[in-house]
């Protein structure tokens, strides 16, 4: 079987600062991986290098067997709830519609079938009640619902998404990671960007540890332990609440 | 209502009444339109920027001779949104400064060429004001095939501008040009200005651009009622403001921008989901005050 995503010697430079150093890995599709990290890590980096919207200097990415720029229709991105304006114009249920443009042609609107699609991604994330209000409306647990639906509405084979439990509540998080876990059996490959490691290990079972180097990649026991924490949250502590009890680790 | 029957008596008599109201239905509507694209996307002060920078284009058309001004302006506009872009990416000089310097420098140019041009027929009044009442029937032409050109690109591509204006990060995903939607909506605020240099002048077409837009914006929260709404303020402000500078004789372009404002104000005091009254009493019932 092949991957479903290859990333070979990705490399990033932002004003001759590196932000991402020689990465490389590989994801097979059915796979959720946690790109875990300190702020400043290249973390959002990686993903926007991977989909091709920050220049990289050096390396590869395929997709799906190809370049990214040939199966753009196949990939959803959820962006960080921080990038949106949320008194901007728009009702939920407008905003799940988006997903449906990568797959109407550039002059078509959407219609009653997409229509009809967006109050059913709403219904998957227990948000259908709330399709007419405006998206400020929402409490931030319900606007990453709706962008999770809206990324539903795109249907696509490969998930990425930016810190989506930052600052939303219980039940949300629940709902949300209750979706990504059946998505995640239905074949999908989803990378999540997540700063708070007092969840990881509950959340992935695969883990890509970073700080403008690749520090680790693989499964939740091969990745997640102190010598390797310790390495990508350098001269920083970060407590961790793991199985065997806390692990503080100290740089 | 006598006054109402004279302006009305007037308009059926007079051409230069009717081009007048004419051309500031067509300003009151594109700008309207195009207005709520600038404000959604915070670049109320691009515009000022760029309807500042048609100065020189303008001027530059006049002494050559040519019969419209079209070109010059968004020429001279177009590049000036160049240059802000060049300067902020290629120093450590933020935005909003980049605008400022090439806002004021590329005026000042257009002042200096005007005054160089000596006993010509240049009415610097009149560009930098507007002077809807001396519209001509080709002015009018210019006006309508640029507000036809536009409305036809908004309603074309109005999912991709939606898509890149809300979330710029998933339309780059999915593949859109971002950047040249960027671009395009820069030379159509070129076009915008020269559309509206008769009615309400450089200095003042960016309220056309950003009042009646930001008024709808009070007063809905839909998108496609916001656009309809903000050209409907914006053919009201215009059509009264020449009704009232006509009557009063005052000068129209200002007249026009004044009443745009009244109803900015109004919307601003007393909108039913977002005004200034409706958020005191909503504070005092949750004694918040």
């Amino acid at each position: 079987m092949t991957n479903a995503v290859e990333v070979a010697g990705l490399t990033v430079t932002y004003n001759g600062q590196p932000a991402l150093t020689d990465v490389t890995f590989q994801a097979a599709a059915g796979e959720m991986i946690g790109i875990i990290g300190p702020n400043g890590a290249g973390k959002s980096t990686l993903m926007k290098a991977m989909l091709g919207m920050t220049k990289a200097n050096r390396g590869t990415v395929r997709m799906l067997g190809s370049d990214v720029n040939q199966i753009r229709k196949r990939i959803a991105y959820v962006p960080q709830r921080s990038m949106i304006d949320f008194d901007f114009p728009v009702r939920v249920k407008d905003v799940v519609l988006m997903g449906s443009h990568p797959h109407l042609a550039w002059w078509k609107r959407p219609g009653k079938k997409e229509k009809a699609q967006a109050l059913e991604s709403l219904k998957e994330v227990g948000m259908e009640e709330y399709a007419s209000r405006q998206i400020g409306e929402l409490s931030g647990g319900q606007q990453q619902r709706v962008f999770l639906a809206r990324a539903l509405q795109q249907q696509g084979e490969i998930l990425f998404l930016d810190e989506p439990f930052a600052g939303i509540d219980v039940s949300s998080e629940r709902i949300i990671i209750e979706l990504l876990r059946t998505l995640k059996q239905a074949g999908r490959t989803i990378f999540v960007v997540h700063h708070d490691l007092s969840k990881v290990e509950e959340y992935f079972d695969s883990i890509l540890l970073l700080n403008q180097h690749l520090i680790g990649y693989g499964t939740k026991e091969d990745v997640f332990k102190p010598e390797l924490l310790g390495r990508a949250y350098e001269g920083s502590i970060a407590s961790v609440s793991g199985k065997d009890g806390e692990i503080v680790v100290m740089g | 209502m006598g006054q109402l029957g004279y302006f009305f008596e007037a308009a059926a008599t007079y051409p230069f009444l009717q081009n007048a109201l004419i051309a500031g239905t067509l300003v009151g509507i594109l700008c309207g339109v195009v207005g709520c694209f600038i404000i959604l996307r915070g670049m109320a002060l691009m515009g000022e920027a760029i309807s500042h920078a048609v100065l020189p284009g303008v001027v530059i058309s006049y002494m050559l001779g040519a019969g419209s001004f079209f070109f010059g302006a968004v020429v001279t506009g177009a590049a000036a949104a160049l240059g802000i872009g060049f300067i902020s990416q290629n120093s450590k000089i933020k935005d909003d400064s980049a605008i400022g310097i090439l806002l004021t420098s590329s005026f000042a140019l257009g002042i200096v060429m005007v005054t160089s041009l000596q006993g010509t027929t240049v009415d610097i009044w009149h560009i930098l004001f507007g002077n809807v009442l001396a519209v001509s029937r080709s002015d009018l032409w210019v006006t309508l095939g640029i507000t036809v050109f536009t409305l036809t690109l908004v309603v074309l591509f109005y999912k991709q501008l939606l898509l890149s204006t809300f979330d710029p990060t998933m339309a780059k995903a999915i593949g859109l040009p971002v950047k040249w939607i960027h671009y395009i909506l820069m030379v159509t605020l070129a076009m915008v200005t020269v559309a509206s240099l008769n009615t309400v002048g450089i200095i003042l077409v960016v309220a056309m651009l950003i009042t009646p837009g930001a008024t709808a914006y009070l007063l809905t929260d839909r998108l496609p009622v916001m656009l309809v709404l903000s050209a409907g303020f914006g053919v009201f402000s215009a059509v009264s403001g020449v009704y009232f500078s006509y009557i009063y004789d005052v000068a129209t372009g200002a007249m026009i921008v004044v009443i745009a404002s009244l109803l900015f104000a109004a919307a601003f005091l007393f909108s039913p989901k977002h005004g200034y009254l409706v958020r005191m009493v909503r504070r005092v019932r949750t004694g918040e005050a």
